[in-house]
């Protein structure tokens, strides 16, 4: 069975121009297991969609849930790194002779490319770009940061300016459907 | 070069426009339905019919998507010429109204989907059922099997281990526990420890039985 949330999230996800939506989500209901979580970061965590990393969080007045904004960051900031294709194709057609057919269908490549230079500087550019891009929403990075941030260490100035509105209201939405699954698997095993 | 360079412009400002609009519409749709499923947790029936609901919304999304994205394709990638045989023969483009016209029926069927099986019917065919009326029978041939399957959201659940995520923290517990183990280290030790064990025990047990359903899901 596919799972139905994670294509809905990522149909309705390119994110790289988001803003915050006006969307007023539903106050996230509390966990499963809120307890022992600054024993062990790991009791309670789940992995939803690819195996993305959720740690427990227990609705508290005052007490944002920053690990699922975190989660819906990375997701949505990994699933827009295919924009990097445009400016891609553009180094290239900057870079390397176009070719094109004519009015009779002769296929002619033009002698030079429109400009090496500058589309050699644009497909290093995005290369690089997308490699520091692809290393700071790695998927290991988000488990060491949640585990720090378990740990009472603050997040690093570079994930938490990026955070707004529309990341903490996937978040309560994941945890609302998290806290659904979960008590509909309770409605169901007492039955059998 | 200038039509492809077009179409990539074009298709850039859809996804960067069309992305936000259609993001937060998303959001608001699938918070709506959420906000049902909610309201009717015990009942199989309701989370059924919402499943297919939001099936069959995103199968009319994307019998539209691909049919506008036909389009475009028809309507600006069809242009050039070929030469065979020595024998140079020009393929204008057809158009946008052509290639609209042709992709009509597929966007009038995705329309047609989505037009039928809105949130709003979604909403007042569970306020009925909730009412106590009976499915009609076109909804209840619809049901399938698979749709009482499908889980709301499909998770698996961390396994707990205390040693290795733990060893920053409990090596120099073990560490120093050897030296003061006369003095103060058992109270210490024992309240240091058993919170650990008591919250890694609990999840442990929970998980297999937890798994078990999900696992027979896939």
């Amino acid at each position: 069975m596919r799972p139905l949330l994670f294509w809905v999230l990522l149909l309705g996800s390119f994110s790289a121009f988001a803003q915050a939506p006006a969307v007023a989500a539903p106050p996230p209901a509390p966990m499963a297991a809120p307890a022992a979580t600054a024993a062990n970061p790991d009791a309670g965590a789940v992995l939803v969609f690819n195996g993305w990393y959720l740690p427990a969080y227990s609705a508290t007045a005052g007490v944002s849930d920053t690990t699922g904004a975190l989660l819906s960051l990375f997701r949505k900031r990994r699933y827009a790194g295919f924009l990097y294709t445009i400016p891609l194709m553009i180094g290239l057609s900057l870079a390397l002779p176009i070719a094109s057919k004519d009015q009779y269908g002769n296929k002619t490549v033009a002698a030079e490319a429109i400009s090496p230079p500058i589309g050699t500087v644009v497909l290093l550019g995005t290369v690089a770009a997308f490699i520091v891009h692809a290393n700071k929403f790695n998927k290991a990075h988000l488990v060491a940061l949640d585990k720090s941030y378990a740990a009472g260490q603050p997040l690093p100035r570079k994930y938490r300016s990026q955070l707004n509105a529309s990341h903490f209201a996937e978040a309560a939405f994941l945890r609302e459907a998290l806290a659904q699954q979960m008590a509909r698997e309770q409605l169901a095993t007492p039955g059998k | 070069m200038r039509q492809r360079l077009r179409f990539l412009l074009l298709f850039g400002l859809f996804v960067a426009l069309g992305g936000t609009a259609h993001a937060q519409q998303n959001m608001a749709s699938e918070t709506f339905k959420q906000r049902l499923r909610g309201k009717y947790l015990q009942n199989d029936t309701a989370q059924a019919i919402i499943t297919l609901y939001s099936i069959r919304q995103m199968g009319g999304a994307s019998w539209v998507a691909s049919g506008v994205l036909a389009a475009v394709r028809i309507a600006t990638g069809n242009s050039g010429s070929s030469n065979q045989n020595g024998y140079g023969s020009r393929t204008e483009t057809p158009g946008l109204g052509l290639s609209l016209l042709v992709a009509s029926p597929f966007l009038a069927y995705g329309v047609g989907k989505i037009i039928h099986y809105s949130n709003a019917n979604l909403e007042h065919i569970l306020t009925d059922y909730a009412a106590g009326k009976p499915l009609a029978r076109g909804m209840r041939r619809k049901l399938k099997p698979r749709f009482f399957r499908l889980p709301i959201m499909k998770y698996q659940r961390v396994p707990v281990q205390a040693v290795p995520v733990q060893s920053g923290q409990k090596a120099p517990a073990q560490m120093a526990a050897p030296q003061p183990a006369v003095l103060q280290a058992a109270p210490v030790r024992s309240n240091t420890v058993a919170p650990g064990t008591d919250g890694n025990a609990l999840p442990v047990q929970e998980a297999p039985a937890l798994m078990a359903p999900e696992q027979s899901t896939k």
